[in-house]
This record gives C-alpha cells, sequence and structure tokens, in this order.
C-alpha cells in the first residue's frame, strides 16, 4: 500500500561520485552551437597568428638596415602597415562576435538550470543552495566561469598554432635557442601542477565567501520592510561589515594565486629573450646570425612564451570550473546531471519566438485519493506521517489542526514541491508517478499561504504567460476588481518587488487569481483567509462558489470554512486524528 | 610601495637599451664575455622585475578590497535608510548588481588602474625620455604617435560609455527577474508558470546579446583604432630609424632600441586597453553608484531623539492625515483625525484594502503624509530620528520576513536588541514555541529562513518573540495573528496581554473576537475614518457598523470562536 520505490532513485550523490568534467561539460556547449564556436575560433586563430607575419616582415627590413643599404624599404614598410591594420581588423570582428558567442555560452546552462528547476518534474525544495540571491550568483558567476573555460580554448588554440609555427621558424634558424624557449613552457606547467589544488580551495572559499555577502545582500532588502520597522539598520551595516571582511580576505588570497600563474605567463617572455642571447652570443658575434633574425627571435619568443600563460590559465580556468560545474550540478535535479547542459536553442539574434499558449485539456476530474503520504522533514523528526485523504468532484475537503501540525506540508508534498518518502497518490484511479509533474494547470492551480508576486503588471504576475481573456474573470472572484478600480493604469499597474506596494489581502487575493485564472479541475489553497477580513472573505467564497469548476482543497482554521466542509482533515503532529 | 613601483618601471625601461647594446657589442666585435655578461644582465633584470611586480600587485588588490568594501558599506547603508518608495522601485536582485556587480566593477578597476594604468603611464614617460636622448627627432616621433592614441582613446572611449551602460542595464534587469522568479519557484512550478520564466529568461538574454555586441563594437572599436595609431607610429620610428642610421647619426643598436620603445609603448596601451573595458565598467557602475548616494532619503532623520520620547505609553494623534501612495490615483487614506491616548487600546477593522495597514505605516513613518500631520507622544514624526521613533514602536505583521540567519540573529534582528540568550529562549516558550525549538538540534544557532522548518504560523510567534524584546511606547498589531489556529492564538493571549499592558496598542483585525478587549473600535472605509469610539458603546449601539460586523459574526456564517466551538 505504502510505495517508497518511486523515491528511491533520488538519494543524492555526493559531488565527489559523480563529478561531470569540465572538459566534457564545456565541450557540449561547443556543440550547441558549433557554427557560432568555428567563427569565433578561425578569427581568434587569424588574430594570435597575426604578429608572425608582421615578425617575419621586420626581421627583412633588420637585415637590410644592418646591410648598411641606404635607401628605405618603403614598399616593406607599407606591408607591415598593413599587416597590422588587417590584423587590428580582425580583432574587432573576433572581439564583437565573441561578446555574442559569450552570451551564447551562458544563456546555455542558464536555459537548462531554470528549466529543470522550474519546469522539469522532481521537488524543488531544498535545490536551491541558501538563498534566491546566492542562487543567482550561480547563474552569473559560476555560468561565467563555465563560459571562461570555452574562451580560454579558443586563445590556447590560437597560442598554439602560432608558437608550433614560431618554433619551426626559429629551430630553422637557430635550433638550440629555439629549444632553450621550451623551458619556461615546462616550468610553468609545473608551477600550475604544484599550485593547482591549493589554488582551487582558495577559489572556492573566495567564491562562498561572495556568496554569502550577495545573499545578505538581497535577503536584507529583500525583508527591508521588517529591517525598517525595527530599526535594525544599523546592526545590518555592522554584519555586513563583517562579511565583507571576510570574503576580502579569501578574495585577496584567491586574487594572488591567479597573479601569480599570470605573472609565470608575462615574465618567462623577457626572460626567455635574455636566455636566447645568451645562447647565440656566439654565433651572432661570428656572423652566423644577423640582425634581422635577433629581431625574429625577439618578436617570436613571446608568441612561445605566451603558452605557459594561456596553459596555465587554461589549468586555472578548468579547476574554476570545476568547482563551478558542481555547484551547478547541484541546482539541476540529480536525474538531469548527466546532461546538465541539454542542446538548447538560444534564440539570441531575433529573440524567443511568441509564448504558447496552454494545450487544450479534456480530462475530467472524478476523484482524488490519497494512501500513506509521508514526509520527513529534517532530523527532528518533523513532516507528516501515513496520511490517507480523499476528494471527489465538486467537493470542498479542509485540512486543519494547529500551528506546525503539518498543513502546509501535506499540501506540498502531494502536489510533489517537497519530497515524499512514502504514499501513493491516484488521479481518477490511476497511479500519479510524478506529482510535481502532473499536478500543474489545468488539472490543478495552487495558491500557496504567502503568493510571490513579481515586479511586473499585475496582469503579468496573474497571468505569468497565458493569454488574458479569462483575467477579468478570475480577478473578480478574487475580488480585486474593486482595488482595479483605484489603481492607476488598471492591470497594467507595475507592483513593487515581491508585491511590495499592495497589502497582504490585496497579495493573497492576487495569488488567487493567479491559481483561477488558470481554470484548475482542483484548487489547492493553503489557508487563503488568513489575510483577508470577513466581508471580502464572504465575497470571495460567494463568487468561487457560484464559478463552474470549484472542487477545493485547502487549509483553514476557520469554522465556518470548516462548516462548509465536505470532508474533514484534521492533523496534529504530523498525524491524522479524525475523521469528518 | 610607490618605490618598488618605480625600481620595476626603471628595470623595464633598461631592458630594450640593453638589447640595443648587446646587438651593437656584437657588430662592433666586443668579447663574447661582454655579451655573455649583458645576456646575463638581462635575465636578471627581467626576472627582478617581474617580482616586483607581483608585490605591487598584491599590494593594490589589497587597497582595492579596502576602498571596494567601503563603498559597498557605504551603498548598502545608504539604501537601506532610504524609504519604501524607493524600494518599491528597487528589487533585491537589482540591489545586488548595484551594491556588489556594479562596485565589482569597480573594485577589479581599483586593483587594476594603480599596477597597469598608473605604472604604465610613468612607463611612458620613460621611455619618451629615454627616446629623445637617442635622437630628439625620434623622441618628438614617439611623443606625436603617444599624443594621436591618447586622443583616439579618449575620444572613443566616452562614446562607448552608454552603450556598456546599456549592456550593464540589461544584465541587472537579467538577474533581477531571475532572483525573484528563483525566489517564486514553487508560485510558479505549482501554476505551471515555468516555461513562461524560461521564456523571459530567453527575452531577457536576447536583449543582453544585442547590447554586448554593441558595446563591444563601441568600446574595442576605440581600442582597435588607437592600437593601429601605434603601429603606424612604430612603422614611422622604423622609417625615421633607417634614415637617421644611413646618415650615420645612430648605430643598429639604437634602431633596434627605439623601436622596442615604440612597441613597448604599444604594450602600456595594451594593458591600459585591457583595463580599458574594466574601466568603462567602472565609469558605468561609478555613475551609478553616485547617482545611489546622491538620492537624498525622501523622509529625512529629524533632530529629537530618544529622550523625547518616554513614558510607557505614548499618545497617536493623526490630523487630517492625508496620503497617497506614489502611482496610486486615489489616496490610501483622506483627511484621517484619530486621537489616541497614552495606554489606549484601539481596534481598526475595515475591508482589505481600506486603509488600516497604511495607517500603522504612518505611525511608523514608512511613509510620509502627502497632506496633514502624524505625531506620537506629541511630536511630529517628521521631527524625530527615524530610530528612535522606531525603537519605540513595535511592529507584527501578518507577513513575517525571515533571515537566513541564525535563529538568534532573527530574533534580535543581527544583534540591534541584544539579549541573553537564556532570556530568548524563555521567550520562545513564552510565545509558544518552546516545543518546535526543543526539537532544533543547534537550538539558537539554527539557521532559519527559506521556508526552512518553520510554518507560516510559526514564523508570525517569531515575530511575536521579536516585538517583546523592545520597550515599546507603541504597539502596532497588523493581523497579526491572522496566521494562527484558534488554539495557539488562544495560547498567545496571555503573552499578548502582557505585552500589552499599559501601552497604546493599535490592533487591525479582520477577526472581531481578536478585538474583544480592546478600549476604542476605529472602522476604516476607502481611507476615511467612519466610525471611531469606545468598544462598548458601539456594540451597544444597534445601528454602528461594528455591531452590525458583530452580528455578521454571531450568526454563525461567521463564527469567530475556537475550532471546537
Amino acid at each position: 500500500m505504502t510505495s517508497a520505490s518511486r523515491h528511491t532513485s533520488t538519494s543524492r550523490p555526493t559531488s565527489n561520485s559523480r563529478r561531470t568534467s569540465t572538459p566534457r561539460v564545456a565541450f557540449q556547449l561547443v556543440r550547441n552551437d558549433p557554427r557560432t564556436y568555428g567563427i569565433s575560433l578561425v578569427l581568434w586563430v587569424t588574430f594570435h597568428m597575426s604578429p608572425l607575419a608582421v615578425g617575419w616582415a621586420l626581421k627583412l627590413v633588420f637585415d637590410r638596415l644592418a646591410a648598411d643599404e641606404l635607401s628605405t624599404p618603403w614598399v616593406l614598410l607599407a606591408a607591415i602597415i598593413g599587416l597590422e591594420v588587417g590584423r587590428w581588423t580582425v580583432l574587432l570582428c573576433a572581439a564583437v562576435q565573441w561578446h555574442g558567442a559569450w552570451v551564447g555560452w551562458q544563456t546555455v546552462p542558464r536555459v537548462n538550470m531554470l528549466s529543470s528547476l522550474a519546469v522539469e518534474p522532481g521537488p524543488t525544495a531544498h535545490r536551491l543552495p541558501g538563498s534566491p540571491g546566492e542562487a543567482v550568483s550561480r547563474f552569473r558567476d559560476d555560468v561565467d566561469d563555465l563560459s571562461l573555460v570555452l574562451d580560454v580554448w579558443l586563445d590556447v588554440t590560437g597560442t598554439v598554432l602560432a608558437a608550433s609555427v614560431a618554433l619551426v621558424v626559429m629551430a630553422s634558424i637557430d635550433p638550440l635557442a629555439a629549444a632553450a624557449t621550451l623551458v619556461p613552457i615546462g616550468l610553468a606547467l609545473l608551477a600550475s601542477i604544484v599550485l593547482g589544488p591549493t589554488l582551487r580551495t582558495w577559489r572556492r572559499a573566495a567564491r562562498e565567501a561572495t556568496g554569502t555577502v550577495t545573499s545578505f545582500i538581497g535577503d536584507t532588502f529583500g525583508s527591508i520592510l521588517a529591517v525598517k520597522t525595527a530599526a535594525a539598520e544599523a546592526a545590518v551595516d555592522e554584519r555586513f561589515a563583517e562579511l565583507n571582511a571576510k570574503r576580502a580576505r579569501h578574495a585577496r588570497r584567491d586574487q594572488l594565486g591567479t597573479e601569480l600563474i599570470r605573472s609565470l605567463g608575462y615574465g618567462t617572455g623577457e626572460v626567455t629573450i635574455g636566455v636566447v642571447l645568451l645562447i647565440v652570443a656566439a654565433s651572432f658575434r661570428a656572423g652566423d646570425l644577423t640582425v634581422g633574425d635577433i629581431s625574429l627571435f625577439a618578436a617570436y619568443v613571446p608568441v612561445v612564451a605566451g603558452l605557459p600563460k594561456w596553459i596555465g590559465r587554461m589549468g586555472a580556468y578548468h579547476r574554476q570550473a570545476d568547482v563551478s560545474v558542481d555547484r551547478l550540478a547541484e541546482l539541476m535535479a540529480d536525474r538531469r546531471r548527466p546532461s546538465a547542459l541539454a542542446p538548447t536553442t538560444t534564440h539570441l539574434r531575433h529573440g524567443p519566438p511568441p509564448f504558447p499558449p496552454p494545450d487544450p485539456y479534456s480530462d475530467r476530474f472524478d476523484e482524488l485519493a490519497v494512501e500513506g503520504l509521508t514526509v520527513r522533514h529534517d532530523s527532528a523528526g518533523h513532516g507528516i506521517h501515513d496520511i490517507d485523504l480523499v476528494v471527489g468532484a465538486g467537493e470542498l475537503v479542509v485540512v486543519t489542526g494547529p500551528v506546525g501540525a503539518g498543513k502546509s506540508t501535506l499540501l506540498r508534498g502531494l502536489l510533489g514541491l517537497v519530497e515524499a518518502q512514502a504514499g501513493e497518490i491516484r488521479w481518477n484511479g490511476a497511479p500519479v508517478t510524478e506529482p510535481s509533474a502532473f499536478f500543474v494547470p489545468p488539472r490543478v492551480a495552487y495558491l500557496p499561504q504567502v503568493p510571490r508576486l513579481f515586479s511586473e503588471s499585475l496582469a503579468d504576475t496573474v497571468l505569468l504567460g497565458l493569454p488574458g481573456e479569462d483575467l477579468e474573470r478570475a480577478l473578480w472572484i478574487a475580488c480585486l476588481d474593486e482595488d482595479l478600480a483605484h489603481m492607476d493604469e488598471g492591470t497594467e499597474t507595475i507592483i513593487g518587488p515581491r508585491g511590495l506596494r499592495l497589502s497582504g489581502g490585496q497579495v493573497q487575493r492576487a495569488g488567487a487569481a493567479r491559481a483561477l485564472v488558470r481554470r484548475p479541475q482542483l484548487l489547492v489553497v493553503d489557508d487563503l483567509s488568513s489575510a483577508l477580513d470577513v466581508e471580502t472573505e464572504v465575497r470571495l467564497w460567494e463568487r468561487l462558489r457560484a464559478d463552474v469548476s470549484s472542487t477545493v482543497l485547502m487549509v483553514s482554521h476557520r469554522p465556518h470554512v470548516i462548516d462548509l466542509a465536505d470532508r474533514l482533515v484534521v492533523l496534529e503532529n504530523g498525524r491524522r486524528v479524525t475523521d469528518q | 610601495m610607490v618605490c618598488i613601483l618605480l625600481v620595476a618601471l626603471v628595470l623595464r625601461l633598461a631592458m630594450p637599451a640593453m638589447l640595443g647594446w648587446f646587438v651593437d657589442s656584437a657588430i662592433e666585435g666586443r668579447s663574447l664575455s661582454l655579451l655573455t655578461w649583458i645576456a646575463v644582465a638581462y635575465v636578471t633584470v627581467a626576472l627582478v622585475a617581474e617580482g616586483l611586480q607581483l608585490i605591487v600587485t598584491y599590494a593594490a588588490v589589497d587597497l582595492s578590497w579596502r576602498a571596494g568594501n567601503r563603498l559597498r558599506e557605504q551603498l548598502a547603508h545608504h539604501a537601506l535608510r532610504l524609504e519604501m518608495g524607493w524600494h518599491g522601485q528597487h528589487s533585491p536582485g537589482k540591489l545586488i548588481e548595484r551594491i556588489d556587480g556594479d562596485v565589482e566593477a569597480l573594485v577589479t578597476f581599483f586593483a587594476n588602474v594603480l599596477v597597469h594604468v598608473l605604472g604604465n603611464v610613468v612607463l611612458m614617460v620613460g621611455m619618451l625620455t629615454v627616446a629623445f636622448l637617442i635622437d630628439p627627432w625620434a623622441g618628438l616621433l614617439l611623443m606625436l604617435t603617444s599624443a594621436v592614441g591618447a586622443a583616439v582613446l579618449v575620444k572613443l572611449r566616452s562614446a562607448a560609455v552608454p552603450a556598456r551602460e546599456a549592456e550593464r542595464e540589461a544584465n541587472a534587469i537579467l538577474y533581477g527577474d531571475l532572483e525573484e522568479r528563483l525566489g517564486g519557484l514553487e508560485d510558479l512550478r505549482a501554476n505551471g508558470a515555468g516555461r513562461y520564466a524560461v521564456h523571459r529568461l530567453h527575452h531577457n538574454s536576447a536583449r543582453s546579446w544585442r547590447r554586448a555586441r554593441r558595446a563591444s563594437l563601441l568600446g574595442d572599436g576605440s581600442y582597435v583604432l588607437a592600437a593601429i595609431t601605434f603601429a603606424v607610429g612604430s612603422v614611422a620610428t622604423l622609417a625615421l630609424g633607417f634614415w637617421l642610421h644611413s646618415a650615420g647619426v645612430i648605430t643598429v643598436g639604437a634602431v633596434i632600441a627605439l623601436f622596442r620603445y615604440s612597441e613597448m609603448l604599444r604594450q602600456p596601451l595594451e594593458r591600459i586597453a585591457e583595463q580599458l573595458k574594466e574601466f568603462q565598467k567602472a565609469i558605468a557602475g561609478a555613475r551609478r553608484a553616485s547617482q545611489m548616494l546622491t538620492t537624498e532619503p525622501a523622509l529625512p532623520d529629524g533632530p529629537l531623539g530618544d529622550e523625547h520620547l518616554a513614558g510607557r505609553a505614548l499618545a497617536i494623534d493623526l490630523d487630517r492625515a492625508t496620503f497617497r501612495y506614489p502611482g496610486a490615483s486615489e489616496p490610501a487614506l483622506v483627511d484621517v483625525d484619530l486621537h489616541v491616548a497614552p495606554g489606549t487600546h484601539v481596534g481598526v477593522i475595515g475591508r482589505t484594502g481600506s486603509g488600516k495597514t497604511t495607517l500603522g505605516r504612518l505611525v511608523l513613518r514608512l511613509w510620509d503624509t502627502t497632506d496633514g500631520t502624524v505625531r506620537v507622544g506629541g511630536i511630529d514624526v517628521r521631527e524625530l530620528q527615524t530610530r528612535a521613533l522606531r525603537s519605540r514602536v513595535a511592529v507584527v505583521t501578518q507577513d513575517v520576513e525571515l533571515f537566513r540567519a541564525s535563529l538568534r540573529d532573527n530574533l534580535t534582528l543581527f544583534g540591534s536588541r541584544p539579549e541573553t540568550d537564556d532570556r530568548l529562549v524563555e521567550l520562545l516558550h513564552d510565545v509558544g514555541l518552546g516545543r518546535w525549538f526543543a526539537g532544533l538540534p543547534r537550538g539558537l544557532d539554527s539557521e532559519l529562513g527559506g521556508g526552512r522548518g518553520l510554518s507560516a504560523g510559526q514564523a508570525q510567534l517569531l515575530a511575536f518573540a521579536r516585538a517583546f524584546l523592545t520597550d515599546p511606547g507603541i504597539v502596532v498589531l497588523d493581523e497579526a495573528s491572522s496566521r494562527l489556529d484558534p488554539t495557539t492564538e488562544a495560547a498567545l493571549a496571555e503573552s499578548t496581554r502582557r505585552l500589552l499592558d499599559g501601552r497604546t496598542a493599535l490592533i487591525v483585525a479582520h477577526r472581531l473576537a481578536t478585538l474583544d478587549t480592546v478600549d476604542e473600535i476605529v472602522v476604516v472605509d476607502d481611507g476615511r475614518i467612519v466610525e471611531h469610539g469606545s468598544r462598548l458603546d458601539l456594540a451597544l449601539d444597534p445601528t454602528s457598523r461594528y455591531s452590525r460586523l458583530a452580528q455578521l459574526a454571531a450568526d454563525g456564517a461567521l463564527d469567530e470562536e475556537g475550532l471546537g466551538a
């Protein structure tokens, strides 16, 4: 009777056991739009190779200079100018194209994560790390870190090709000197291997400290009313300063590590030129090497010496991204981990196509039956245990009980918003295996105790993408018609962040309208009347009952609501105590 | 630090000259040991220069974090003190971008401006000087190149700033929208609106894409033009060197050194330009930061401190108070005259949206009246320090806002109402959260927020506990028990009585049973006070609105007695 099996697959693997490798994830991103990436690659490789041509032309110039030729080589100099102009033009094209590609790389994981969180089946509770503010830092910073890997691959490809050509050319002049330029690469790579793990921990600590700061900002300003009414501004200032100081400590250390790697790259260029001079001193003095050759070395050595910088950077970015890929995977439903970056159309150039209207739905609601539903919240044993419940078509079923009895948990467990450890749910007799995907409009709509409104027009926050034909009806049932009369721009009035400019009752009624506009067969309500006055509540009930589809499952303490109930579910300490 | 920076620069400056010296020595057939010595010196100088650079960078990073954090704290400090109307227009997600994202751009810029930009400017001056010493004409030519290059940069950079700003604005919208949607995930999921959230993300990303490319075209375009200018300068230097050498004025080594300088001239430029992007971001960020800092609070602090609000209970007086929310066409309160004597308990009833909540907000001075005055303890609230006022007015609202912080921090609001742990635990028991608290493994250190293990009703009890931590002269209970079941509410009654005892209270409620003990009743309708009198008088007067509502409740449909009644 209780089937726990459907939840066994969702036990969370530790982050170590199934780490998706960064290169694989990044390559998935490349494959998502190979054309854009290909264009980027061609442009950047061309740009990285261009100094070689300039360096060769310069060698010719210096050879003529040392040969004491009197006529200025105008054609050569003009060719150099031409090369330079071409080189920088390529850079501009590459940069503009890259900025578009960059947004594309970010959009793919973002769309995937948001889809996974908001659309895909499976409970989302506990998948979001900390606050929405911290989650945003994942959508921003961690996605940036992943994109940097794709970016650095462009540069590494360009540098490796350019360095290879440079090495071959230099080797044809002086093999020993050419070989000497390889020394810094080895040293830089060695350094990055040795420092790698330490840098990775530093990076993670810095990121975490950053996440704490951003979520603190988000939380504080999300709860600005509480801060203000309590005159807690000074205390918030102080706490913010503490968190900032901690973050600065971690960030400084992290940046020092990054700078060390960078320095290994830049510094080796000049050092290597010195080493080359040391090696060629004898043959240059003997006249085996020309001044042009020296100039060529001076131009090509930086190209080769750039290699460790980029490879070091690639290593660092990969390590950064390892952390980020893990953190991104945590946001995804576990089953989607392997395909955290499913192919995605980004719609960047022309914007997304118009949002389609919902599919029509014909299935008629008959009965909802729940058996043995169990949700364990935490180790302290809060939650609900073994709850049975039936809702028939046209009925009003009321869940009631004292504070903390598990009323909201029952609704959320039923809807699949939190993970149930056991229980069977049947809709019209058929078992529901994935409640989070099944209990959505037009089957079920949900009105939480404290609805979240978004900073947009009232119409938008109620409709959330639906066509507007039902809006007026829904607003009317929700008793928002009179409030609307007082709004400057009617349903187009922008309501502040989280509906700040609406009263508590108005927020709840807007939430009700949001559920009603979806014409659900079953309306699930978590304490509708808690923020409503007597008259409004009565009116809302009358209007709701007069409306066609009114099967309602709701949490309430109101005696008159309980009186109306066709069935009653009384909870205490997470267990059902009485029947009807 | 400046000394170290200068030494590093001088070392860099020496290197092209050493290369020229090496070439000349070889051509002139000097000894191999001299050549070797120059090469060794070259390597040493390069190593030392890099080491010094590292030290300077670290120092700059350190400095920039200090400065950045100070700015972050200033911005947060200022924003916290701006009025609710301002916050109505700035979502938390946007503020994260303002306080952290923008400052981050500034910090990055700070870290680099000292090391790369400032250092490189000095380096350029040094190189020009050396070039002059080699040959005045060459020096002049390099100077000209730098001047033109710099002019190109300055001229075009300013053209790119608005585009950069538009790009950041697009990103701020994108992140702000994401933050709100992530906060309302359950609302989205259970109402089948997840796909629409994804649609919006697509829409916002497409805007970012357009703006990023446009900003790049303008920003990187200026960099590229300047780079071409410098390339032309280098080639011109080469041509000049050719001519000077053939005239016998300078050696081959000197031409090489000059050319290296002309190329090195581009290096600082590249470093500066690398920072240019940051610079543009930083300017855009700084502009918005200063915009925020110069936003004057619409509710400036008054001069009077809490010594003017002495006494256990304080009077509330509203004189012809009218208030209209920004953007609303109708005022929320019209011509309200309300006088509450110290110690009086007043029940406020009326339909949702009638202005009950606004009444409390005016007393707290979350808003200023559009017309008329609000006095607390006989003093116009505009004359009072906001902090003093709010420390004497306690509020419990229907929507309790919890912080993702420890239970202790949530109670004391980050220590703004310091209290011993024992007293806090006692308070939790008083308000009926004892059993819940006993189940917390980490006690007062347990992390709260995000709906973790706390129902809306329990959150409301927590808000009561918060109120007990102050010594309020006025208590505003705004639907404070709306999320409590009657049993819990009854259990809380004793504590509430103690909280209200001897204090002035404004109790907004739609459950009349909650108001059984108040002294006076105020009925609000459509922003006006339509009835105000002693509760007993109104109850006895069958024509009063209050008695009619009470009758309605008594008729059974709205039975407000306990669960078992």
